[in-house]
């Protein structure tokens, strides 16, 4: 989306989701010290994140906007989906407005009960979100990662996808990321911003 | 100005902090936790996690018997765990100002029940602060003080999970000193014997017609109008639902800050 979009009125929604110890609460903060270190924007986030530290799922809403009421997203709203994991991004997808953006981890994380009890994890996740309406863009966030440094940056690597899609200039991203990491591991969190943005510029000059 | 993007919870931490509190207790639970693990961050403030939130109570009522602002935490569940105390200590009254943070989990996301801990103000008459955002959460936390110890009783704030664990933009303050005042020695305040009880109940029942009507004439209290086609519609909210009204319809809204 544009800067234009923000001053017309339009509110950008996106839902950053995964399981617990993933990363994901950095990333929503990565995304929201991007739009105030960016200026004259709005920007409210909600969390779920009760059980995360058993293996749950985490959910950080995210709206920015030149005015924003809600810190959470109605169901169905959703403009952009960042899944750090392939199942809770298929749990997303009913969420996402039609011909909504869905940025998707390809890590699975099976949980313990999924093996024992009526539920089952659904393997095929990826394929599903793609029969449906979304622009879904497949990245291998952790074989990336690796490849730069490490994969515990999968997570900014997913971030650096997204950002593709946002207005916001790249150095503003680095600042932030500067905020919410390390300093002794902001060389290679620039390195995994830098490997997910090129991801996402090319699925989005595909798309 | 100084704003920061804090979690409600972070909100209600700062803005504890900076009404001067001393002592901070909690037994955590989703969506609590975060207001007493922030509070151990800040100097000033003796912060511990006690054995269960009865316990937490008791350890922030003493601290405020004793002279100085306390504060407790807990979850919905928690608060039934704490009943006892909490609703003597509302016939006591305090020294120090006592302020006790509730947080809900309508929608269960790690809760265990949905339960409307509102009542809890119904049932021992303790008044009840309802902030909608995390600049709310930060500026209630602090009146909550004030208002404690202008009406001697226990204030509580209620949070949900909506707005304990949202994000938005705050702007904060500095902490005021806060001595530590006089405990002196009352039998007839703080023993709950049936001959002190019954006038600490008459006095209860004063203190709550006077919050009563501080209540109604405080901008705890507005009306915003309502534009085009839902100007003659009007919703009647607080805390999270506020925020839910305001964004589902430009209707007029009667916000009650305070229950």
């Amino acid at each position: 989306m544009s800067g234009e979009h923000y001053a017309n009125g339009g509110v950008d929604d996106i839902m950053v989701v995964g399981v617990g110890g993933q990363g994901v609460i950095v990333a929503a903060a990565i995304i929201a010290d991007t739009v105030l270190l960016h200026g004259g924007l709005r920007v409210k986030l909600s969390e779920t994140r009760g059980m995360s530290q058993r293996g749950g799922s985490v959910h950080s809403h995210i709206r920015i906007g030149t005015t924003v009421v809600a810190p959470s997203i109605s169901p169905g709203e959703v403009d952009y989906v960042l899944a750090f994991e392939a199942a809770e991004g298929l749990r997303l997808a009913p969420s996402v407005v039609p011909g909504g953006v869905a940025i998707v981890n390809t890590q699975q994380i099976v949980p313990p009960l999924a093996s024992s009890t009526e539920s089952s994890y659904p393997f095929d996740a990826i394929d599903r979100m793609r029969d449906g309406s979304l622009h879904v863009t497949v990245v291998d966030g952790n074989a990336i990662a690796a490849a730069v440094d490490d994969v515990k940056v999968a997570g900014v690597v997913l971030v650096g996808a997204l950002s593709a899609h946002l207005p916001f200039a790249a150095e503003t991203w680095l600042e932030a990321i500067a905020r919410n990491v390390p300093a002794s591991w902001l060389q290679m969190n620039v390195a995994a911003f830098a490997a997910g943005r090129s991801v996402g510029s090319g699925e989005r000059g595909a798309a | 100005m100084d704003t920061h993007l804090m979690l409600g919870n972070e909100a209600v931490a700062r803005g504890a902090w900076e009404a001067g509190v001393q002592v901070a207790a909690a037994y955590p639970g989703t969506p609590s936790t975060e207001i007493v693990t922030d509070l151990a961050k800040y100097d000033g403030v003796y912060a511990e996690w006690s054995t269960n939130e009865k316990m937490a109570y008791e350890v922030a009522f003493g601290a405020a018997v004793g002279g100085v602002r306390a504060l407790t935490a807990m979850k919905s569940a928690g608060a039934g765990v704490a009943a006892d105390p909490l609703i003597s200590s509302v016939y006591t009254g305090i020294c120090g100002g006592l302020v006790i943070i509730v947080a809900g989990d309508p929608g269960m996301s790690g809760g265990m029940t949905e339960q409307d801990d509102r009542y809890f103000g119904r049932i021992s008459g303790m008044p009840m602060l309802e902030p909608a955002d995390s600049q709310e959460c930060h500026d209630f936390a602090r009146l909550a003080f004030e208002l404690s110890e202008t009406y001697d009783l226990p204030v509580m704030v209620r949070l949900s999970i909506q707005t304990a664990h949202q994000k938005s933009i705050v702007r904060v303050g500095e902490r005021v000193a806060v001595a530590r005042k006089d405990a002196g020695r009352h039998t007839d305040k703080y023993c709950l014997l049936p001959r002190f009880s019954r006038p600490l109940h008459a006095s209860l029942l004063e203190r709550i017609a006077g919050l009563r009507e501080y209540a109604e004439a405080s901008p705890l209290t507005r009306v915003e109008p309502g534009t085009g086609a839902f100007a003659r519609v009007g919703v009647i909210s607080s805390g999270a639902a506020y925020i839910s009204a305001k964004e589902a319809l430009p209707g007029a809204i009667l916000k009650a800050g305070a229950a």
